[in-house]
C-alpha cells in the first residue's frame, strides 16, 4: 500500500534505510577484548511473593477471558516467570477490537 | 502486521500517542493464570523508561524492568532507522552510559529487545556488528547483565536481516562470553530462523532462548539439543495480546511435552539465573 504521508512508515522507506548498509562505513570502534569473569551482580532481593494465587481477584476487564483455571498454566512449578512482557498502552489500542489467538500476527 | 498494512496512518498515529501505565491490568492477567513474576520492557513509540521503572516499583518483587534505548524505540515506531555513522557511534556510547548510570538509578536489570541495526551500526558483517556493539557489551559484562535480541519477524519495519539471520549473534556471544544473551522468540516458529537460533545456542553457553510465539516442536528440539536450562517461558504479553498471550504460551508448553524437571527450569529457574531475580 502506497502512502504519501511522510510521517507514515512505508516499506520503501524501510528498504531504503537498509540499503544504507552498503554505504555505511565502519565505525572504527576498537574491538572489545574478552574480559575475565568478574564478580556477578546481585540485585536487591525482591520482597517475598505471596505464595497463594488462589484468592486473587478476578479481572476487572471482562473482555479478557481467563480460560485456564488459576495455576494450570503454572503446572505446579514453584514459580512461573514470564520473561517477555511489554508495559505501556495507548488509548488508541483500547478502541481496537479484542483479538484472539487466531488473529495474532506479530 | 495486518493492522499496519490496512491502515498505516492510523498505525503511525497510534504509536505517536503518549503511553499509559497498564501494569495493574497486566498483573491481573498474570494472576489469573498463576504467573508469579514478569520481566517487563517498554514498547516502541513515545517510549518512557520512567513508566517501565515505575511500574516495576509499584509491583516490586513481581515485575523486573529492562531498559531499551529511547532513540531506538522511537525510530522503530516511526519506521526510520538511524543510519548516520556519527549518530550510531553516539548511540553506542549513550547506551553504555545509561547502563552504568541509569541502571542503578532506575533499577533496570538488563537490556530489553534491541537490534544493532539502526542503533549502533548498519553493517551486516558479524565481526563489524560485534565491534559496534562493543561499548554496550563491555558495560554489561562486569555485572553479567543480560541483553535480549528479538528473532524471527516483527510488525515493525527495518532490521529484518538482523531479526531473521541470527548468525551474527555467534560472533558477539563468543567475544563477550560473560554476558547472557537471550534470543527472544527463538525464531518465532520460522524453521530457518529457529535453526540459526539453535546453532548459535549450541555453540555459546551464554546464549538462552525464550519460547515466546514458538512452537511445541521447536521447544522440544531446543530442550533436546541444549537443555531446558537454556530455555525460558515468555509470552509477549502486551495490551493487544492480553486476550490470548497465556493461552498460546500454554499450548506451546503442552505441545513440547516437557517433563516436570524440564518445566521447573523453563518456568523459572533459568530466568532466575539469567536475570538474577533472587527467587
Amino acid at each position: 500500500m502506497q502512502d504519501n504521508n511522510p510521517k507514515t512508515p512505508t516499506l520503501s522507506h524501510s528498504r531504503r534505510d537498509l540499503l544504507q548498509v552498503a554505504k555505511a562505513t565502519s565505525l572504527g570502534i576498537a574491538m572489545s577484548s574478552v574480559v575475565p569473569s568478574l564478580a556477578s551482580s546481585q540485585q536487591a532481593q525482591p520482597e517475598p511473593f505471596p505464595t497463594a494465587a488462589d484468592d486473587l481477584p478476578g479481572l476487572n476487564d471482562q473482555s479478557v477471558k481467563p480460560v485456564h483455571s488459576q495455576g494450570s498454566l503454572r503446572r505446579d512449578s514453584r514459580y512461573l516467570v514470564d520473561v517477555h512482557v511489554h508495559v505501556g498502552k495507548r488509548q488508541a489500542l483500547s478502541r481496537l477490537p479484542i483479538r484472539s489467538a487466531a488473529q495474532r500476527t506479530g | 502486521v495486518r493492522f499496519r498494512s490496512e491502515d498505516p496512518q492510523k498505525f503511525a498515529k497510534m504509536f505517536a500517542e503518549p503511553q499509559i501505565d497498564n501494569s495493574d491490568r497486566l498483573v491481573e492477567i498474570m494472576d489469573s493464570y498463576g504467573v508469579t513474576h514478569a520481566v517487563i520492557q517498554p514498547v516502541p513509540g513515545n517510549t518512557s523508561l520512567d513508566l517501565t521503572a515505575n511500574a516495576a516499583k509499584k509491583h516490586k518483587g513481581r515485575l523486573f524492568p529492562l531498559y531499551r534505548p529511547v532513540a531506538l524505540m522511537n525510530a522503530t515506531a516511526s519506521g526510520k532507522a538511524m543510519t548516520d555513522p556519527t549518530t550510531l557511534a553516539q548511540n553506542a556510547r549513550k547506551t553504555a552510559e545509561d547502563i552504568e548510570k541509569l541502571f542503578p538509578e532506575l533499577g533496570f536489570i538488563g537490556v530489553g529487545e534491541i537490534l544493532p541495526g539502526g542503533l549502533v551500526t548498519m553493517e551486516i558483517d558479524p565481526g563489524k556488528i560485534s565491534t559496534a556493539m562493543g561499548p554496550i557489551m563491555e558495560a554489561l559484562q562486569p555485572k553479567r547483565l543480560p541483553i535480549l535480541f528479538p528473532t524471527g519477524s516483527t510488525a515493525f519495519k527495518g532490521n529484518l536481516y538482523y531479526l531473521y539471520n541470527v548468525l551474527w549473534v555467534d560472533e558477539l556471544a563468543g567475544n563477550f562470553p560473560q554476558v547472557p544473551i537471550v534470543l527472544t522468540k527463538m525464531g518465532r516458529g520460522l524453521k530457518g530462523c529457529f535453526d540459526m537460533c539453535l546453532v548459535v545456542a549450541m555453540r555459546n553457553t551464554n546464549v538462552f532462548l525464550d519460547l515466546t510465539d514458538s512452537t511445541g516442536e521447536h521447544v522440544r528440539e531446543a530442550i533436546d539439543r541444549v537443555g531446558a536450562r537454556r530455555v525460558m517461558f515468555g509470552t509477549d504479553l502486551i495490551e493487544i495480546s492480553r486476550n490470548y498471550a497465556y493461552d498460546v504460551g500454554a499450548e506451546i508448553v503442552h505441545d513440547a511435552k516437557v517433563s516436570k524437571e524440564e518445566w521447573e527450569w523453563i518456568a523459572w529457574r533459568t530466568a532466575n539465573e539469567v536475570f538474577t531475580l533472587g527467587l
